[in-house]
């Protein structure tokens, strides 16, 4: 080789600086330039790279190893640790339970009061399946009938809508029932009434004591439109309020005055629009 | 094992997995060193490239059971440092900080080859060039100017002694692109002094 021009003789000058060819490939003067040139190349990039990192390096990343380590084998150990308390205490807190019931002792007066204490606990018991059972009756009793009376000879004429006289309503059965009404949000009904003025009197004082604002839409002949805005158990109570006032359901949607189990929770509230006709 | 000092990668990687911590600091003693290089050329900066080495070990001892010796230990951490060297990078670009780049400078964008070029930090802290002369300080400024691929076949070659079909597996490229990276990565060096 006499003259480096091309970039293939750099090629082969530098594989053979790497050792990967023979040295008898190059050995012209200026190849030898080349050489000597990269040795200077190299060294300059080795002092680099020997200053490019702090003293003891290694034996600082072993430092911090051996604490990462430390930290993920103690972890499981204190977790483990904690689950086995944990467990244990419920063990021994349900052998104890166990045992404070079950278990007849050696004394027989210890076992005559034990078993006076079951018999007590039984009767307990029992009582407050009856309570329950009671507790179950009234609320469904909410939906059959109203616990107030409204008294028809003392209504007086006391304008739409006030805030006084709110009663407190039982609480609603929350669990849903087969066979539960479902009542929409707008509903519609028709009713029948004999008398405009005594059905006007007698809605007054139900929307009074229900708490109910009443808004008139449309008066016409021997017809009255309303409206409400209303939970919706306020509006069962309205319907069988008004049903048991002698007002007749022409409608068939939901709520009827007979429906006594309902699916939605009783305090959404609801738009209820009705029409009395006077026959 | 009867001697952590004497005992090959493999059985030092074998004795990690069995739960020998001591065996994975030697092989972080044997290694350490030339990665940190390694983050070093890519980075331009001693502090990264020493954090980089160091996540590089607690991620390899983490996941060490995922290794299954298909390659070499070394190749298997070489690699875990060369990727995290280039989030680094990355992160650092996206933060906008530690990276300057020359507009001055020579381009490198005749390498067609290269498809992204990694700019290390060209602040060289003078630690660094303790002792360099200041055509040795040029040769530096230059290479961590370079086009990321070159400066990974010159780290192999001068650092860790490489064969070029050792380089071309790390690397992974072909021998012979090997052999054309590193001569002209040399020629652009050797054209500073």
């Amino acid at each position: 080789m006499k003259n480096i021009e091309k970039e293939n003789d750099f090629e082969l000058i530098s594989s053979v600086f790497d050792e990967e060819l023979p040295k008898s490939n190059i050995d012209c003067e200026s190849c030898k330039k080349v050489i000597e040139d990269y040795k200077t190349v190299d060294l300059a990039l080795n002092k680099m790279f020997k200053n490019s990192q702090s003293a003891n390096f290694s034996e600082k990343i072993i430092e911090i190893v051996r604490k990462n380590n430390e930290k993920i084998t103690q972890q499981p150990k204190n977790y483990l640790f904690i689950l086995r308390a944990v467990a244990s205490l419920f063990i021994f807190g349900a052998i104890g339970v166990m045992l404070l019931r079950e278990k007849p002792t050696d004394n027989p007066q210890k076992n005559k009061t034990n078993l006076q204490s079951k018999a007590t606990k039984e009767n307990t018991v029992d009582k407050v399946q009856l309570v329950q059972k009671e507790e179950q009756k009234k609320t469904t009793e909410f939906y059959e009938t109203p616990k107030y009376q409204i008294s028809l000879d003392k209504m007086q004429p006391v304008g739409f809508g006030n805030t006084n006289g709110i009663i407190l309503l039982p609480t609603a059965n929350k669990q849903y029932k087969k066979g539960a009404t479902v009542i929409a949000d707008n509903v519609r009904h028709v009713w029948t009434a004999k008398d405009l003025n005594q059905s006007l009197l007698k809605i007054i004082k139900i929307a009074e004591v229900l708490s109910i604002r009443v808004e008139f839409i449309r008066n016409g002949n021997n017809t009255l439109d309303m409206s409400s805005r209303m939970t919706k158990k306020q509006l069962v109570y309205f319907v069988k309020n008004l049903s048991s006032s002698g007002f007749k359901l022409l409608s068939s949607q939901a709520p009827q005055p007979e429906d006594i189990k309902f699916k939605d929770p009783a305090d959404i509230l609801i738009n209820y629009t009705w029409t009395i006709v006077v026959h | 094992m009867k001697n952590i000092s004497t005992a090959d990668t493999l059985e030092l990687v074998q004795a990690t997995k069995d739960g020998n911590l001591e065996a994975f600091e030697e092989l972080i003693r044997r290694n350490s060193s030339k990665l940190v290089n390694v983050s070093f050329g890519l980075l331009g900066n001693t502090q990264d490239a020493e954090e980089v080495v160091q996540d590089s070990f607690l991620r390899a001892l983490n996941g060490l059971d995922s290794f299954r010796g298909e390659s070499s230990f070394e190749t298997w951490i070489y690699r875990i440092v060369v990727n995290l060297s280039r989030n680094k990078y990355q992160w650092k670009k996206r933060r906008g900080d530690g990276l300057h780049i020359s507009l001055t400078g020579e381009s490198f964008d005749d390498f067609e080859e290269v498809e992204e070029i990694l700019i290390p930090d060209e602040s060289l802290t003078p630690e660094l060039l303790i002792g360099m002369k200041e055509y040795e300080k040029k040769i530096v400024g230059i290479f961590l100017k370079l086009p990321e691929k070159l400066r990974e076949v010159m780290i192999l070659r001068n650092i860790h002694e490489l064969s070029y079909v050792k380089i071309a597996e790390r690397a992974k490229c072909k021998v012979g692109t090997v052999k054309s990276r590193i001569s002209r990565a040399r020629e652009m060096l050797r054209e500073q002094l």
